[in-house]
């Protein structure tokens, strides 16, 4: 799986290029700003990093299901369905990859913006005053003492919810593929299936955990909110398996 | 040995195979004939294991067609299929990541024997040099079966018969090669049997030169007759 994954990075390498060298201008424009006291660019470099940040962090959490549409959709899948290696092995190797990256996008712009963040305080000498003022700001907006069993409640949901939408986009995929092989109107289909598949796996979590894992306005970790997660990652498991037996067994490129 | 029984694949209501009854012996040249939309190409790539079959059954020595099979087979394909950023050597490098049969060594005397070069965009090669590029790494496997679909296709006269001679060259012992082309006279020389397929079927299958006795003409005059009709 590791030969897969490396190409499965190499495909996808461009936009991290793209990211990246946007991220560096910008990085350079901001310590411009602060060295030289231009605040205009300073504000201007901080406001686009951070959108830059976003969007290049949106952008590779889905990149991979384009990926899989292309290696569906154009001669190119050869490259992939000829190789003697089996669809759990592809399919996997292209979940492993989007996981890697979007954690690597993400450690890289946190440390983007720790260094930034030193940078000034350590221009302006109040490095002190701004933790105290962080401390603060956290403090006035949650109001109430974080458990970490919540924290890792909440890093779980996202996960196991981005995986989800993940697996079940490339499911939608796969299936059109599948039955509408050839036809031009093959990519409406699988946003029509993505859609029905998400409100039918919602349903079903809200009918086995009536609860779901809000109480009121409040997340409460609950042995029911454990359980959404358990039907999130169980949808998730059959959406992977669904891919790769359409793939392995019905899949015509 | 490749068999087929009773094979056929349908897309909705269209139906590009039908009923293929066939059996490919190991060592022997195959070429495969018909013309556009007869179904040579999608009988390949059911060999290959890039299209399911949705009828009969399909075997490559007594292995239905899966992972344990593309190991020993090696498909061309028509079509230019590499990824947009790779270079020569990156389809090389690839080939030798996934096929265990495949030689960097002879890939590179393919390459160089076939006038291309290493740094070259395999996207900017101009349609023959492309053709030229699958061919070479299609070769430079070391596989049992080789499918080659419409390998001249694109290429000028001239390297033809230097196209033609690498695929004899790969042609040795155990090894069945299965050539599909338009280009029925330059085959003919080289192929042990043939096999006209029109709409989907086999129309008429057998050892070239009994085929040649029986009906008294060439390969060619036959395919002029078949599909003349």
């Amino acid at each position: 799986m590791g030969k897969l994954m490396k190409y499965e990075f190499r495909k996808q390498l461009m936009s991290k290029i793209v990211i990246l060298a946007v991220g560096a201008v910008l990085e350079i424009l901001f310590v411009l700003g602060l060295f030289l006291e231009k605040e205009n660019w300073l504000a201007t470099a901080t406001g686009l990093l951070l959108t830059t940040a976003f969007i290049g962090l949106f952008y590779l959490s889905f990149e991979s299901v384009v990926t899989f549409s292309n290696d569906l959709r154009t001669k190119q899948s050869y490259m992939l369905f000829l190789t003697p290696r089996n669809m759990f092995q592809v399919v996997g190797a292209k979940i492993a990859v989007t996981i890697i990256q979007i954690f690597g996008a993400g450690l890289v712009f946190a440390l983007i913006a720790i260094g930034d963040v030193a940078l000034v305080c350590s221009k302006y000498g109040k490095i002190q005053e701004f933790f105290d003022a962080l401390k603060e700001f956290v403090k006035a907006l949650t109001g109430v003492e974080i458990r970490l069993s919540e924290i890792i409640y909440v890093f779980l949901m996202v996960l196991v919810t981005w995986l989800l939408v993940i697996t079940m986009a490339m499911f939608a995929i796969t299936l059109s593929t599948t039955l509408f092989a050839n036809k031009k109107y093959k990519g409406l289909i699988s946003v029509l299936i993505f859609f029905a598949l998400e409100y039918v796996i919602g349903k079903i979590a809200l009918l086995m955990v009536p609860t779901g894992f809000l109480q009121g306005q409040y997340l409460v970790v609950t042995t029911e909110a454990w359980a959404y997660i358990g039907v999130y990652a169980a949808a998730m498991v059959l959406n992977f398996v669904g891919t790769a037996l359409l793939l392995e067994k019905k899949v015509s490129v | 040995m490749v068999e087929a029984k009773m094979l056929g694949k349908r897309y909705m209501r269209k139906q590009a195979v039908k009923d293929v009854t066939l059996t490919l012996e190991d060592g022997k040249v195959y070429a495969l004939l018909g013309p556009n939309g007869s179904g040579k190409t999608t009988f390949m790539k059911m060999v290959a294991g890039l299209v399911k079959p949705t009828e009969g059954c399909l075997s490559y020595n007594g292995k239905k067609i899966g992972v344990e099979t593309k190991k020993h087979v090696a498909y061309m394909s028509t079509e230019p299929f590499f990824y947009a950023y790779m270079t020569v050597k990156d389809v090389g490098k690839y080939y030798a990541d996934f096929f265990e049969d495949f030689s960097m060594e002879r890939y590179e005397a393919l390459v160089s024997r076939m006038d291309l070069r290493m740094e070259d965009k395999a996207k900017e090669l101009s349609s023959g040099l492309a053709a030229k590029l699958k061919l070479a790494a299609t070769l430079a496997r070391d596989a049992q079966l080789y499918m080659l679909d419409e390998p001249l296709n694109g290429i000028d006269i001239i390297a033809r018969e230097a196209i033609i001679r690498t695929i004899v060259e790969a042609a040795v012992a155990e090894k069945t090669v299965l050539l599909s082309s338009h280009l029925v006279d330059e085959l003919e020389p080289i192929v042990d049997s043939v096999v006209f397929m029109k709409r989907g079927s086999v129309v008429l299958s057998g050892d070239a030169e009994e085929v040649r006795q029986e009906r008294g003409k060439s390969i060619v005059d036959l395919y002029k007759e078949v599909y003349a009709e």
